[in-house]
């Protein structure tokens, strides 16, 4: 079986919002594995993205199990959590998250500098992704003369960049016109061909004809769940 | 890898050029200021110039104040600046550690570049005379270049250490926050 495991136990989460804490997920139980496809559907509100915050370690649950790759993050120091995140998360954020006074080039490329890899490897690889999101004659361009879709493409390319173990993709297709949605698609499908896990939360049925665990939340419950796809 | 830091801090210093000039002119004046009061320790006999080494000191030393509170003020305002693109590397897996190497290669750089030309002019000032400093002159003939030198390299590494120490506090301070505190911009 596979090595690579998020687990979700009993997990509840409360999300600041001004002053008081509001519950956002409640006894969340679940597990993803390596090339799998999970997405979360739910109307917006309901806690998809604090789940996918806390999936990729970036939030800390108020109480339960996040268990990645053997890290309990409860327990787990800082450092490990962000080694875990840098090793096999691609995380592609819902609001755009890019630098604003650098080119669409370097934004994919600098996060991603600090892995062991030469610039110029990273270079070529940014630059195939791009071509394949159909961006390459936007490279030098600045984020903020891009359009919205587009930055988000750039997120996208971003994330794809270090070939992650799990994309926590967070409605990533919810701005994209059909072509786009399709192109992401089919890279996000080409990357689980080669092991990677998806993980996606959206309020559209996009993903859904292929092989999937969905589960419809409401509320930060988990109501429903089901395997989508003949295949 | 130290190439990759290298080329995201000569990025980071090309993007911000406003914050980075005032950098080099902060370890420009500083340069100067510890480069004159070392000098001046170093090459006029005590008893002679008292009270002229005093005066001169008060000045140099007034001008060292200054530029290190204006340091510190310069630090809090570029590093409150560059919150959001700190969350943004921290949520895509940069340690601590590592943004802070590249932060600190680049006021490194910054600081000693900016150091080494204040040194630069103030020895060009010196021997043009345009800072007139002639119990210096009276003093030349035991100067030897080593030493110079010498109080020259001391002088850039002491600024170096300043501007890295203060803007590398705020930076950690900065980056005890939590993740998507940075990223949403509200401190």
């Amino acid at each position: 079986m596979s090595i690579k495991l998020i687990r979700l136990a009993k997990l509840y989460a409360s999300v600041q919002e001004t002053e008081n804490a509001v519950e956002a997920l409640h006894n969340i139980n679940l597990d993803i594995n390596e090339g799998s496809t999970t997405i979360f559907y739910g109307a917006t509100g309901s806690g998809k993205t604090t789940l996918i915050q806390l999936v990729s370690g970036i939030l800390r649950p108020t109480y339960g199990e996040v268990v990645l790759n053997s890290i309990h993050m409860s327990r787990a120091r800082d450092r490990e959590v962000t080694r875990f995140r840098e090793e096999y998360i691609g995380y592609i954020p819902q609001e755009i998250l890019l630098i604003r006074d650098l080119t669409v080039l370097e934004n994919v490329l600098s996060p991603n500098l600090f892995r062991n890899e030469t610039r110029k490897t990273l270079k070529k690889k940014a630059l195939e992704l791009l071509e394949e999101l159909n961006l390459l004659h936007k490279q030098h361009a600045k984020p903020y003369q891009l359009s919205g879709g587009e930055q988000k493409k750039v997120m996208i390319a971003r994330a794809l960049l270090k070939e992650p173990g799990y994309i926590l993709a967070d409605e990533p297709v919810s701005e994209l016109d059909a072509d786009s949605a399709n192109s992401v698609m089919k890279l996000f499908l080409e990357y689980r061909r080669r092991g990677s896990a998806l993980v996606v939360a959206s309020h559209k049925k996009l993903l859904m004809r292929h092989e999937c665990d969905i589960y419809l939340i409401h509320k930060g419950r988990i109501i429903e769940y089901t395997r989508g796809g003949a295949k | 890898m130290l190439g990759n830091n290298f080329w995201l801090a000569l990025t980071n210093i090309r993007r911000k050029k406003f914050s980075s000039i005032l950098f080099f002119v902060i370890a420009f004046f500083i340069s100067q200021s510890l480069f004159l009061i070392s000098l001046t320790r170093s090459f006029i006999r005590l008893s002679d110039f008292s009270d002229i080494r005093t005066f001169f000191s008060t000045i140099v030393l007034s001008v060292l104040v200054l530029s290190i509170l204006l340091l510190i003020a310069l630090t809090l305002l570029h590093m409150n600046s560059r919150k959001r693109e700190l969350g943004i590397m921290r949520i895509f897996g940069a340690r601590k550690s590592e943004i802070l190497t590249v932060a600190c290669l680049e006021v490194a750089l910054l600081s000693i570049t900016g150091a080494a030309a204040g040194i630069a002019c103030t020895v060009l000032l010196i021997t043009t005379n345009v800072l007139y400093l002639p119990h210096f002159f009276q003093g030349m003939g035991r100067i030897d270049t080593v030493k110079l030198v010498g109080i020259a390299g001391q002088t850039i590494f002491l600024v170096a250490l300043i501007e890295v120490i203060v803007s590398m506090t705020m930076l950690a301070i900065l980056l005890y926050k939590d993740i998507t505190r940075l990223t949403r911009g509200s401190v």
